[in-house]
């Protein structure tokens, strides 16, 4: 019973997506999208099934669908690992993701391809949930792709976007580097495990030396730092909200991009033993976290901004594991989920409102008109920023404890400044779109317009969880979620650092300062005195162009990277017209005035023969005169040349005193 | 000297595929001149009938695991020819089932087409179980001669003619390569046998003969430095007939590869070793960069293929059983994936006749089914899980780390990030552009079945691959003490 | 003596067959060709195969080059030039090749000479070589032969293919 209510969870979306991929276009499309939305609902009940299960026992155990891979070692099962963090991961997956599947059914009313949209989104589910309960690092590696691949189709789900194209391209080449990374990292593992079962590599991974658990954890890492958009690979991020807002909410949002922390966590054990890759983790985390929110103080477009913030959260997850805080990472995964797919989706109701438009200069003053999606968006503004007591204060305030308690400083002075920053641009969104006089197009503004039911009850359930979330987590390091998880996430260094309540409750006061100190500046700048905005830009201009054009990251990356491998495979194409051809026919032309006196005892070789040749097809009578016949003895040059660059090669090996 | 040949009737068993396939090729061609103004499309279900029975054929050879040698070892029928074969007989089924609607616009020669690939089919058949240098060079050339005309077949094409007439010049040339190999192979050791060379010391004659040997397979399979004549002969071969020579010929050249470094040179192996890696990391790279510059959909699967074989090499280069495994599962979902991209080049070529990759635009408006299809064949090729491709290159790369080869591991890895570039250009055109001509394209029954084959069999592949792991496990059971060998030979081996 | 001879027939075949590639006017390279065809019937007959220096004669000599000079002088070509590009390139590339595979070659023992003393004469002298050949065709080398007549037979088909214009309808302009 259990097992088949574990195949079940993947089960039902699968089932989804074969019925309306293939027959979709038989029956209506509200038929296409509720059927989608009802198997990821009976998903979310069975995993609610098995999560009780999991309370209840709180016994790890694991069930095989079938065997995929056999072949002398390596052996791999279609299989599922049921933890309490996998239990934790699939309230998450399909609690927010049966949201954000009602909340579409709005959104993308009477879009084109409605059917092919929920396919893809249950696709993803399927592979979203692949990748949290498989038992291994294969099917944890299918779904990891799997994941990619529907974001690649989301992202491009707008034909008519030339950009919408070209970012989903981005995401995916970009991944698709991390992911050679994660490849890497698999091979490693079962190169020194003969197995890719969790079960049998995490708990032998004391045996590797550090310097492999180093390589394992770093390669495993890189995987991490491009599904979760961390510098250096986070470019694609901000570039995928060109895809629908809802895709946006739960695949760049809630779901996908924390994979890699769900990655982290699930190997630290591997981490534990490898604190020079610890260290880098948390590093990048907290660079990324404070780099993320500076891009995000300036830029205009709401999903952006959003967008910058979810990169700088993901940061401080990624910080969380690199001090050893797992739990608390997963803790705040878990919040950020809730606050963020309901941003998102706060964010999708502004811009279904106003006729999609992105832009926040275009907006203000919508709070009257919309003022239920201005609650939640204001519930999420509050539980990002870190005003107690809603979700994101509990999870981030924890990271900081944590990090500062085991003598990070410098990680948590990353953190705090990042923190003070998160809750300014917050609240400048909040501000510029919500509040002040409004600057909609006078052509849009008459049809602004609360989103229907179907839109505005997941807003508010969202906004329950936002508020509510972060109760699971309390008291700090003694929750509920510390409890359940701490039987599959030990931490590094359980207890040896006993802190005083007093230290404890000063950090969170500490937090709050920051988190208002954030809120008051931003209400000062775009409340109090709406132009010293302008005028904090103006007066230092290079720093507001950088900070808007995003470090001129995408412009570095597309000079070093993209542009040269273009023109290396055009230039080695156009090699192989022209270069061969005329180095060949140059160095001919001066061997003929060299050698003019001797015309007719020349040592034509190989092309002597390729004459004859192609005398005897003069003989077929072939119309081989208005061929480019030229570049036939190039080509055999090249063949040539490369049994000569065999032998040639054979002599250096075997002069160089290896023996045949 | 007496008359030395002794041939029973269960000897010829072992050739009753070649034999049937021989005979019906010859009717089928007899049917063809004799019966005036019969449908060519009947033909070409009698060719396909034919090749199918020979396919089942040796399926119950399989399942019987009926094996010999004839003719004093030169002929070999063991389990890693019949899986060549009826790789062979497999893209041949699908190749003239694709080929159906483009010879519709031929006004004669339809039947003869259908005969000359059935006759490559065959040599390559014979290069499956080829066992000494004699067998490999004459079947060799048999099957490459089909190929010569069949890609000059459009014979007022000039870029058809040009393809044929390159592809011929230097395909002579690497049969002259071959001869001259085999002539130094045969010099050296006296015997042209394989498992009969498996015992002399090593010389450096021998080398060189190998080398000039594996120059000339390597033309067959494509890999750099001997790639020059794919671009342009895949762009100008009619695309069925591209189809087939894009994978095929590799299938049969990596048997005789597999036969000859496995059985011929185990000894050697640490000298071939660095061989394999060299033109892998050559192939990938050279495969994948340059087609990220390519236009025509041809040329970008052309130099894909090369990058695809430099994948294939990777086996080679672990010189492993496990090595081996790989390279027959590797082709394996090559084989459906390819194929099945080329169905679909075909099937949009002949509506628009063109192959440029502008004119994709838009494809999923036109033809979703298309598109979706070419969409999975592009991905597995890319090697995205769970498609076939990528079971195909994670059994590549652990036989790979198996002999601890990490650079070209890494190597392969970063290719494969550029490789999904390109095919995501394609993909890219497929859904997001906008078609020029809206017109909706559809397809012919013969070339959907060729797509839906592809499809299970990429899906197949990478979901529930097992039985056909344990499949090509089979295949290569005598080379499971192939690593015990190379230790064995290790201290005589320096006697060069 | 019998180096004598051999170094003789080699010496003339190189000769020749560089004349062939060399020489710019394709009836003098055939009648080159010609030459050459020759002397290696003649190295044949050192080796005591009588028979293949017979077919040697009778085919390349009598059939094939007569096929050339026909083509040649319907065609009526002159001077070629087209393929006379790249001879430095070719001469250099050629002449490393072939240093570094003597390179190879000399730094062993050469075992085939031995090899090849004892064992040729015997076979050559029990029986006739016409006979044994034919034997060995029909024998031991029986694969190969039958293979050998498929190609034929897929030559023959594809001549006939590629000789008749027209194929495609709407291209025949």
């Amino acid at each position: 019973m259990f097992d088949l209510l574990v195949l079940l969870i993947p089960g039902f979306p699968l089932v989804a997506v074969v019925i309306n991929g293939l027959l979709g276009h038989r029956y209506s499309r509200e038929l296409a999208g509720w059927l989608a939305c009802g198997a990821v609902g009976l998903s979310f009940l069975c995993a609610l099934a098995v999560f009780g299960d999991i309370l209840g026992s709180k016994i790890a155990r694991e069930v095989v669908a079938y065997t995929w891979i056999v072949g002398g070692a390596l052996t791999v099962n279609l299989g599922f690992l049921i933890d309490s963090l996998t239990g934790v991961m699939l309230l998450v997956v399909t609690g927010v993701g049966l949201l954000i599947h009602v909340y579409s059914l709005g959104y993308m009313h009477g879009e084109e391809g409605f059917t092919r949209f929920f396919v893809y989104m249950n696709l993803f589910m399927v592979s979203m949930l692949l990748l949290v309960m498989g038992n291994n690092y294969l099917v944890l590696f299918i779904g990891w792709e799997g994941v990619g691949l529907c974001s690649y189709l989301l992202i491009g789900y707008y034909f008519d976007r030339i950009s919408a194209a070209k970012a989903a391209t981005k995401a995916f080449v970009v991944n698709r580097i991390g992911d050679a990374g994660f490849l890497l990292a698999i091979f490693l593992i079962f190169a020194n495990f003969q197995s890719l079962d969790y079960t049998q590599v995490l708990p032998q991974v004391h045996r590797l030396s550090t310097e492999m658990a180093t390589a394992i954890a770093l390669c495993l890492f890189i995987g991490a730092v491009g599904k979760s958009a961390q510098i250096p690979l986070y470019t694609w991020l901000p570039d995928a909200m060109e895809g629908p807002t809802p895709v946006s909410a739960l695949i760049h949002a809630a779901t996908m991009v924390t994979a890699g922390v769900y990655m982290v966590v699930r190997n630290h054990a591997l981490y534990d033993m490898a604190p020079a890759a610890m260290t880098l983790v948390g590093v990048i985390g907290g660079v990324t976290a404070l780099f993320a929110a500076t891009i995000g103080l300036v830029q205009y477009d709401i999903k952006r901004v959003l967008a910058y913030s979810t990169v700088s959260q993901l940061g401080y997850m990624f910080l969380a594991c690199g001090v050893g805080a797992y739990i608390a990472a997963i803790f705040h995964l878990v919040t950020h989920a809730f606050f963020k797919a309901l941003l998102f989706l706060s964010a999708g109701s502004v811009i279904h409102a106003l006729g999609g438009e992105q832009d926040i200069r275009k907006m203000g003053g919508l709070a009257s008109k919309i003022p239920l999606t201005h609650k939640t968006f204001l519930v999420g503004t509050l539980a990002i920023a870190g005003i107690p007591p809603l979700a994101g204060f509990w999870s981030k305030d924890e990271i900081m404890a944590h990090a500062f308690v085991h003598g990070h400083y410098g990680l948590y002075a990353l953190a705090a400044i990042g923190a003070l920053l998160t809750a300014f641009y917050m609240f400048r969104l909040t501000y510029l779109t919500f509040y002040g006089t409004s600057r909609i197009d006078p052509h849009v503004a008459h049809h602004v317009h609360e989103s229907p039911p179907v839109m505005t009850r997941p807003l508010v359930a969202l906004a329950a969880l936002s508020i509510v979330g972060g109760f699971l987590g309390v008291p700090p390091e003694h929750g509920w979620m510390h409890g359940f998880l701490g039987s599959v996430v030990t931490p590094a260094e359980t207890s040896s650092h006993t802190v005083s309540a007093g230290v404890m409750v000063g950090l969170m006061a500490f937090a709050v300062i920051v988190a208002l100190s954030g809120w008051g500046i931003a209400h000062y700048l775009y409340a109090v005195k709406p132009q010293a905005a302008d005028d904090w830009a103006a007066r230092a201009p290079r720093v507001y162009t950088t900070l808007l054009n995003k470090y001129y990251v995408d412009e570095l990356y597309d000079a070093i990277v993209v542009e040269p491998c273009k023109r290396l495979g055009r230039s080695w194409d156009w090699f192989d017209f022209h270069v061969i051809d005329r180095v060949v026919r140059g160095v001919g032309r001066f061997a003929d005035v060299g050698s003019a006196t001797s015309t007719w005892i020349e040592k034509h070789v190989i092309y002597g023969v390729l004459n004859l040749i192609a005398y005897a097809n003069h003989l077929a009578s072939w119309s081989w005169r208005k061929l480019q016949s030229g570049l036939v003895n190039h080509y055999a040059a090249v063949i040539v040349a490369g049994a000569f660059l065999l032998v040639h090669f054979l002599l250096v090996w075997l002069v160089g005193g290896t023996r045949v | 000297m007496t008359f030395d040949l002794v041939l029973s009737g269960s000897d010829l068993l072992l050739l009753a595929p070649e034999i049937f396939l021989t005979v019906w090729l010859c009717v089928v061609l007899a049917i063809d001149f004799s019966i005036k103004n019969l449908d060519h499309e009947n033909i070409a279900y009698l060719s396909v009938g034919g090749v199918i029975a020979t396919l089942l054929n040796l399926l119950w050879f399989d399942y019987l695991g009926v094996t010999g040698t004839l003719f004093h070892d030169m002929f070999v029928l063991d389990r890693l020819a019949i899986f060549f074969k009826i790789f062979v007989l497999l893209s041949t089924v699908l190749v003239i089932l694709s080929s159906i609607d483009y010879v519709k616009s031929f006004r004669f020669f339809r039947g003869e087409y259908y005969f000359l690939v059935m006759m490559s089919a065959l040599g390559m058949m014979f290069m499956a179980s080829a066992h000494d240098l004699l067998s490999v060079f004459v079947t060799l050339e048999f099957s490459t001669f089909g190929f010569y005309v069949l890609v000059a077949y459009l014979r007022d094409d000039v870029k058809s003619n040009e393809a044929g007439l390159k592809f011929f010049i230097l395909g002579v040339f690497a049969a002259g390569l071959l001869a001259y190999g085999v002539s130094l192979v045969y010099g050296e050791t006296g015997t042209l046998v394989f498992s009969e060379m498996a015992h002399t010391p090593g010389s450096y004659g021998l080398a060189i003969g190998f080398l000039m040997i594996f120059a000339a397979l390597g033309f067959k399979i494509g890999a750099v430095p001997f790639h020059s004549w794919i671009p342009d002969t895949y762009h100008g071969a009619p695309t069925p007939v591209t189809a087939f020579l894009s994978i095929a010929p590799k299938g049969a050249a990596m048997a005789i590869l597999i036969r000859m470094f496995y059985v011929a040179l185990a000894a050697f192996k640490p000298t071939w070793v660095l061989l394999f890696v060299v033109a892998s990391i050559l192939s990938m790279t050279y495969g994948n960069i340059v087609a990220i510059a390519q236009k025509n959909i041809k040329r970008l699967l052309a130099y894909s293929g090369i990058a695809q074989i430099g994948n294939v090499l990777i086996g080679l280069a672990a010189g492993t059983k496990r090595g081996s495994d790989a390279i027959l599962f590797y082709l394996l979902t090559y084989l459906f994936a390819n194929l099945g991209a080329f169905a679909v080049v075909i099937g949009v070529g002949n509506l628009i006749k063109s192959d440029e990759i502008e004119d994709y635009n838009g494809l999923n408006r036109r033809s979703p089914f298309l598109a979706a299809a070419m969409l999975i064949f592009l991905l597995s090729l890319a090697g995205v899980p769970p498609l076939a491709g990528f079971i195909g290159k994670l059994y590549i790369f652990v036989a790979a780390i198996d002999q601890e080869l990490y650079t070209l591991l890494a190597v392969g890895l970063i290719n494969i990030i550029i490789s999904m570039y390109y095919y995501l250009v394609v993909v890219k055109k497929m859904y997001i552009n906008e078609p020029v001509d809206p017109s909706p394209i559809r397809v012919s029954i013969p070339i959907k079945t060729v797509i839906y084959v592809g499809l299970a069999g990429t899906l197949i592949l990478g979901i529930y691959p097992r039985p056909f792991i344990e499949w090509v496990v089979a295949a290569t059971l005598m080379f499971s003490n192939v690593t015990d060998m190379v230790a064995a030979a290790l201290p005589h081996g320096s006697g060069g | 003596m019998a180096n004598l001879i051999f170094f003789y027939f080699a010496g003339i075949i190189v000769l020749t067959a560089t004349l062939v590639v060399a020489l710019r006017n394709p009836v003098y390279s055939a009648l080159s060709l010609l030459v050459m065809f020759f002397h290696v019937a003649g190295l044949y007959v050192t080796l005591h195969a009588e028979f293949l220096a017979a077919i040697q004669i009778i085919i390349y000599a009598g059939a094939i080059l007569v096929l050339y000079l026909f083509v040649v002088m319907l065609l009526n070509l002159k001077r070629e030039e087209r393929f006379h590009q790249q001879t430095l390139t070719a001469a250099l590339l050629g002449l490393v090749l072939f240093g570094e595979a003597v390179l190879l070659l000399a730094s062993r023992p050469l075992r085939l000479s031995s090899m090849s003393a004892s064992s040729e004469p015997n076979v050559a002298s029990a029986v006739g070589n016409t006979e044994s050949i034919g034997e060995l065709l029909y024998s031991t080398y029986l694969f190969p032969f039958e293979v050998a007549s498929l190609i034929l037979l897929v030559a023959m088909i594809g001549a006939v293919i590629l000789s008749k214009k027209g194929l495609l309808e709407s291209k025949s302009s």
